[in-house]
């Protein structure tokens, strides 16, 4: 041990993307595991963009011939009561649960942000305003807002998109605004009131450029929670239409009505669900013990700081 | 004590007004296409249906402006405790709730014992052994547990029991005064697959408390006394380490009572879960509504209930 890897692992501000490499190096040495189910988030994304290129049959071709039919050469995981094909519609699924995953999350973070950082960074009688507000919103359970909501405006991928957003994004400012309380003391802060910059400046150049790491732990644990919303709304048939073949309404649809006769249709979608959050939340694990300055030195990394110690010992 | 304890009720009004006030914003405003799927659907389900749009709006409301709307909705709920009338059903919008609001207790009650049997002993046990194969398997466990949604667990134990043993759990429930045992039973499965799935975050916080605990001078202490190891783990550490856990249990009531809609309408509980669920699919909104404030009820006094509790379990805490 010298000092070259731990050079690697000091940020330069001089080069932005170094950073980025840094932190991967950091990753895969320290969390060997999480590394891991990096790739399989990667490998959903992959899965999700490139859905229609990978689907073995169309999604959508009616086959009643093959009406559910169980596993064969052809069809890998059988198929469903129209004989679709089951592995292609759960393809097409991922795809929807990453578009869905993505752009609710995206607009979360924006509505958290847009919350949260003048709630935090003003004080006074906005964030009192704001915070009952939020109080109120939170005391709802979120499962039965969104059930509501979504009654009124009717299934849909855009609807589903900007209320899962919404919602979440009112949650997630509690998040941000702490995390902005709990920098807006610090000196360099005070020291750009001093030299007179204004709010806007001190708000886009100090505090949103601070706050980017609760930022990237917000997402990770969201993106999980959306799809689960996704899955949940759409089995009880609230998400998306049913012709959109959603992995909760799979699982809701074709899946509890021919579980007796082919209960591939019920099991595989909810098992990909599972696997897809729980990677997901492994990951967002990893990257919070990375990223949360609290939990340095502390249990998150405590297996790196053992091999580092020893290391130096032996030394 | 007391003082603390009017304070927090005092405070608790305005919250408690503006869940109220979001119900009613979200369940009142109604897009006009909405109202004319309703009285399609309504009428053609039999002859008590609405024909007129005009009779529809009186019924909902919706021909005074929102501000009166508002404070007659309030003001029947406040002073008569009468949360609305239904569009159709014969019974208020109490009533339907009061006969129904014990399943729904029952199974959240339970899936909370449920998830604190599951991950105290697991999180405790991960903890006093950190770093070891089974920590990391139990706490790979907790995230499985959060990971996995609870309504394919239950679709799963729906669908499989049945092929292979052809054993389904029944579809109706048994009065609780004719078959006390067999009322519990049936409410057992669905509140294990509730409580799982709420264990795993109960899991990691009581993990990452205790060993925050044990590393306190106190149980240094306890252990330089030459105390059994059971003894400073139970009497000394996991006392101490309950007040954060014990604080996200009552932080999981709303997904707790998220979980309770789709189970009960997976296993065909009659509690106000499946009334809602129902509801919303027959657009009786006001029976949501009254649904809704319930629910969001049933949060904030659980939240002051925790509050209060935090003296009880810790004398160190003293309200001002």
């Amino acid at each position: 041990m010298n000092a070259s890897p731990e050079n690697s692992l000091t940020p330069d501000p001089l080069k932005p993307r170094s950073r980025f490499i840094a932190f991967l190096i950091k990753l895969v040495k320290e969390k060997p595991a999480g590394a891991v189910f990096g790739v399989m988030v990667l490998l959903l994304l992959f899965v999700g963009i490139f859905a229609d290129q990978l689907a073995p049959h169309d999604p959508n071709a009616l086959n009643l011939i093959k009406r559910l039919k169980p596993p064969s050469a052809e069809f890998w995981l059988g198929n469903d009561h129209l004989g679709r094909d089951l592995l292609s519609r759960l393809i097409l699924g991922a795809q929807i649960s990453v578009i869905i995953g993505m752009a609710a999350t995206t607009l979360s973070i924006v509505m958290s942000v847009l919350i949260g950082v003048p709630s935090g960074y003003f004080g006074g009688w906005l964030d009192m305003a704001v915070q009952r507000f939020v109080d109120a919103w939170m005391a709802i359970p979120g499962l039965i807002i969104l059930i509501i909501v979504m009654s009124l405006v009717g299934p849909g991928m855009l609807q589903i998109i900007v209320i899962l957003g919404t919602y979440s994004g009112i949650q997630n400012s509690r998040v941000i605004r702490s995390a902005v309380i709990g920098i807006k003391e610090n000196t360099y802060i005070l020291a750009a009131v001093a030299i007179g910059c204004k709010p806007s400046r001190i708000l886009l150049n100090h505090i949103l450029v601070n706050i980017v790491p609760p930022i990237i732990i917000v997402f990770s644990t969201t993106i999980g929670w959306v799809i689960l919303a996704e899955a949940f709304l759409s089995f009880l048939g609230f998400g998306l239409p049913p012709d959109i073949p959603s992995w909760g309404g799979m699982l809701s649809n074709e899946g509890r009505r021919y579980m007796e006769r082919s209960p591939g249709l019920a099991f595989w979608p909810g098992f990909f669900l599972a696997l897809v959050v729980f990677c997901l939340n492994m990951f967002g694990d990893t990257l919070r013990d990375l990223l949360d300055p609290r939990l340095k030195g502390g249990q998150g990394s405590y297996g790196a700081h053992k091999k580092k110690l020893k290391a130096a010992l032996a030394k | 004590m007391y003082i603390y304890i009017f304070r927090r009720i005092l405070l608790l009004i305005p919250t408690m007004l503006l869940v109220t006030l979001i119900v009613f914003l979200m369940t009142r405003l109604i897009p006009g296409d909405i109202i004319d799927v309703m009285i399609s659907e309504m009428s053609a389900g039999g002859g008590s249906g609405f024909t007129s749009r005009e009779a529809l709006e009186k019924k909902l409301g919706l021909d005074q402006p929102l501000h009166i709307q508002y404070g007659k909705w309030l003001g029947n709920i406040l002073f008569h405790g009468n949360l609305g009338e239904p569009l159709l059903a014969r019974q208020s919008v109490s009533q339907m709730i009061g006969e129904r609001i014990g399943v729904t207790l029952e199974l959240t009650g339970m899936s909370i014992l449920i998830s604190l049997l599951i991950s105290l002993p697991i999180g405790i046990y991960s903890a006093i052994r950190q770093d070891s194969v089974g920590d990391y398997l139990t706490r790979s466990l907790g995230i499985i547990f959060v990971s996995v949604p609870p309504f394919w667990t239950a679709t799963m134990i729906m669908v499989y029991p049945a092929i292979y043993w052809g054993w389904a759990p029944s579809m109706e429930l048994a009065r609780f005064s004719e078959d006390a045992l067999g009322h519990m039973g049936q409410i057992l499965l669905p509140a294990v697959v509730l409580g799982m799935a709420i264990s795993g975050l109960t899991m990691r916080m009581t993990r990452t408390m205790m060993l925050e605990v044990l590393r306190q001078d106190y149980i240094r202490t306890a252990w330089s006394k030459g105390l059994r190891e059971r003894l400073v783990v139970i009497r000394h550490a996991v006392k101490n380490a309950m007040i954060p856990v014990l604080t996200l249990v009552a932080l999981q009531v709303p997904t707790l009572i998220g979980g309770a809609v789709i189970i009960e309408e997976i296993f065909v509980l009659p509690g106000i879960g499946q009334l809602l669920v129902d509801a919303v699919t027959r657009r009786e909104y006001p029976i949501v509504s009254g649904v809704a404030v319930v629910f969001g009820a049933v949060v904030i006094i659980t939240n002051l209930i925790t509050d209060i509790s935090y003296s009880w379990l810790d004398p160190r805490v003293h309200y001002q």
